[in-house]
């Protein structure tokens, strides 16, 4: 199309903004370089680095990938981890939809309160919550020794080092994401259209399937998504809550790296991952692109 | 929903919109109406009947504020009532407890024989028409109308059906594929319009419908949700802070003030005959002079003004000591030779052409100066600012309130 190639020429040699004040687009490239240097620096050069050992490591071939891909218990941990990471953002659509439904719902004081106990997680290290999990579900921990004290157990239960701790525990550091995405969708309907719907004689539920749900559909994409790569790559926490049978991806790279030291075989691993990343995110692109035309 | 009464294929628009295009077609006095004309099987009816809808003693506080202190007012069926009044009046409350969107404290809420004080709004059957129209910006212009009958109930093809009749109602036929966001303004408004009236509910809530319509259309629109409401005999309660299209649209007007029902009237009665200062002041425009009272024979009152004129109007029983008489720009008549009886001597001061009438101001020693409305300023033709000038005004065209 030489009209619209010619259109864009025209509007790159032109500022960009027509406001005065704007950036011209000189100016706002000079603005981005840090950060697309660093991004170049950090993360490009890194992620070649991996691909290249994955395929040269120790000699050139695809023998990394083979190992990785042919074995039951690395295709095992792939599929745990796919798993796992798919029961945290259903859990984490169940539990956020609700509050951030509340918090795009009321105003004021409540409001605020609300959005401080979404945002405080938030804002706590990762790591301080794995060990506040521990202190809660360990043998001697806050909930055996509640269970026993009212007698509804006579042993503790094991709930540390289970699949359960790893799910529990993922889900609630990533459902602030699942829940700000949902809200600032959710923030955008009109409170108009529920009383349209009250009036036209829609009854709560029927207002909620028909109207708030459709509408926050993007909220819904956006914060699976979200959540659903985070928890693919999950580290610390299931490192720390999980046991040998709750052994994921991550912690499976990140033990060839520092304890086996096969950085051919993390290196395939981690391509293997991303590339499933990179696919679920094209399939996500693509329902979301058809829903938009639908 | 709680409407109580079988729906069915006989209450379909559809005969309707015909109606509305050309066919020949009367009212009878229960709002029937008869069509006769193309119908292959002979006149059919379809009954429309606007309800009737009574607030009793309304009360509602916000905190402190009290957004309806005891209002109550009957709206007859077919009627079409506007409630006018300034920001924090207390009209959109009014309305919106009409809808059941805010409770009141205090009183009943009656529409068509049923207390549905208590109801909540999707089982009170009442159309409503948003500010900003409220169109569901996911669904179809189609999708949007059939959504009431949806609730209803109402199977796929007959939704359609109506759909389509409603959208004819409106003169929106063809529409029915686009999304709301692909219509302007005013196609908007008239696809809120069919979506409030399609499931055929006896009241229509209106809350500034057309506040968000660029001037010119929202002058037609007016005229046409006019003519629509009376070919349909629906009740229409309609919300505006605009006090002309107050006048043009509505059977009767309620003013509002602070949470209370001012005056209610036919829209002449309440343009020429002001219970208060307010209301003439809200209701048109009009002058504000402060005086003294003089006399009061029957109904006709005189008072002295600062500069010393004696000028005289309508006075309620027992008016003294100091009032003020408002006069409309529209009825004082300009002179330019002092006529026999009353007259009040001015200065002209500025002329000034506005299209279809002509704005005189005159100084009088008063405070501000007189506006005038004149049709045709031919009459002061070669007259500069400071020649005198006369004014009258018939006693009858003026009021006197208390000050």
């Amino acid at each position: 199309m030489p009209a619209s190639l010619q259109h864009e020429a025209l509007m790159l040699a032109q500022p960009v903004s027509d406001d005065p004040r704007g950036f011209s687009l000189r100016q706002s490239l000079l603005l981005a370089a840090p950060a697309v240097l660093c991004l170049l620096a950090f993360f490009v050069v890194p992620l070649s680095t991996l691909v290249e050992q994955s395929l040269t490591s120790p000699r050139l071939g695809l023998q990394n990938y083979v190992r990785a891909l042919g074995s039951d218990l690395y295709l095992l941990i792939l599929w745990r981890t796919i798993r796992l990471a798919a029961i945290v953002t259903v859990l984490a659509l169940l539990l956020g939809y609700p509050v951030a439904l509340t918090m795009s719902r009321v105003s004021g004081r409540v409001a605020g309160l609300l959005a401080i106990c979404v945002l405080i997680p938030l804002w706590t290290a990762v790591l301080v919550r794995a060990y506040a999990w521990i202190v809660i579900l360990q043998r001697q921990g806050l909930v055996n020794e509640a269970l026993l004290g009212l007698g509804v157990i006579r042993e503790p239960l094991r709930m540390l080092y289970t699949e359960g701790a790893v799910i529990l525990a993922t889900t609630h550091v990533l459902l602030p994401f699942m829940i700000l995405s949902i809200f600032s969708v959710l923030r955008t309907i009109p409170p108009d259209l529920d009383r349209a719907a009250a009036n036209l004689g829609a009854s709560a539920f029927a207002t909620f399937r028909h109207v708030t749900l459709p509408l926050s559909l993007p909220g819904i994409y956006s914060g699976v998504l979200m959540v659903f790569i985070l928890a693919l790559g999950f580290y610390i926490t299931p490192a720390l809550l999980g046991g040998p049978e709750t052994l994921l991806m991550a912690t499976l790279i990140g033990q060839q790296t520092t304890e086996t030291l096969d950085w051919g075989l993390a290196g395939a691993l981690s391509v293997t991952l991303l590339v499933i990343t990179l696919l679920l995110v094209g399939l996500f692109g693509r329902v979301l692109r058809l829903e938009g035309k639908g | 929903m709680g409407g109580g009464e079988p729906r069915g294929s006989a209450r379909s628009l559809e005969p309707l919109a015909c109606a509305l295009s050309e066919t020949a077609w009367t009212f009878l006095p229960n709002r029937t109406v008869v069509m006769s004309g193309s119908e292959k099987n002979g006149p059919r009816t379809v009954m429309l009947r606007g309800g009737a809808v009574s607030v009793e003693g309304a009360k509602r506080h916000f905190g402190s504020v009290k957004a309806l202190d005891g209002v109550s007012i009957e709206v007859a069926a077919g009627e079409f009532l506007a409630l006018l009044g300034p920001s924090g009046s207390g009209k959109t409350t009014l309305l919106m407890t009409i809808a059941g969107f805010e409770m009141p404290d205090e009183g009943r809420i009656i529409v068509d024989g049923r207390d549905v004080t208590g109801f909540a709004p999707n089982a009170r059957n009442l159309g409503m028409v948003f500010q900003r129209y409220a169109l569901f910006p996911h669904m179809n212009v189609r999708d949007n109308i059939g959504f009431p009958l949806r609730m209803r109930g109402i199977a796929e093809g007959e939704r359609r059906k109506r759909a389509e009749a409603a959208l004819e109602t409106v003169g929106l036929e063809g529409y029915g594929d686009r999304l709301p966001a692909q219509l302007s303004g005013g196609q908007q408004q008239r696809v809120a319009l069919a979506r409030a009236i399609v499931y055929e509910p006896p009241v229509l809530l209106m809350d500034e419908p057309l506040s968000a319509l660029d001037k010119n259309l929202r002058e037609r629109m007016r005229l046409e949700i006019k003519r629509l409401q009376k070919q349909l005999g629906i009740t229409v309660i309609f919300v505006t802070h605009d006090q002309e299209e107050a006048l043009v649209m509505a059977d009767r007007i309620a003013v509002m003030d602070q949470g209370k029902l001012v005056q209610e009237g036919g829209p002449r009665a309440l343009y020429e005959r002001p219970a208060n200062a307010f209301v003439a002041g809200f209701l048109g425009e009009t002058n504000f002079i402060d005086g003294t009272m003089e006399g009061l024979e029957g109904e006709a009152g005189m008072i002295r003004l600062s500069n010393g004129a004696r000028v005289s109007g309508r006075a309620p029983a027992g008016l003294t000591g100091r009032a003020r008489i408002s006069v409309r720009p529209e009825y004082i008549a300009v002179h330019t030779r002092k006529p026999e009886g009353f007259s009040m001597e001015v200065r002209l001061q500025e002329v000034i052409f506005a299209g279809a009438s002509t704005i005189v101001l005159a100084e009088a020693g008063l405070a501000e100066p007189i506006n005038i409305r004149v049709a045709s300023s031919a009459a002061l033709d070669g007259r500069l600012p400071g020649d005198p000038l006369w004014l009258t005004w018939r006693s009858d065209d003026a009021c006197l309130f208390a000050a």
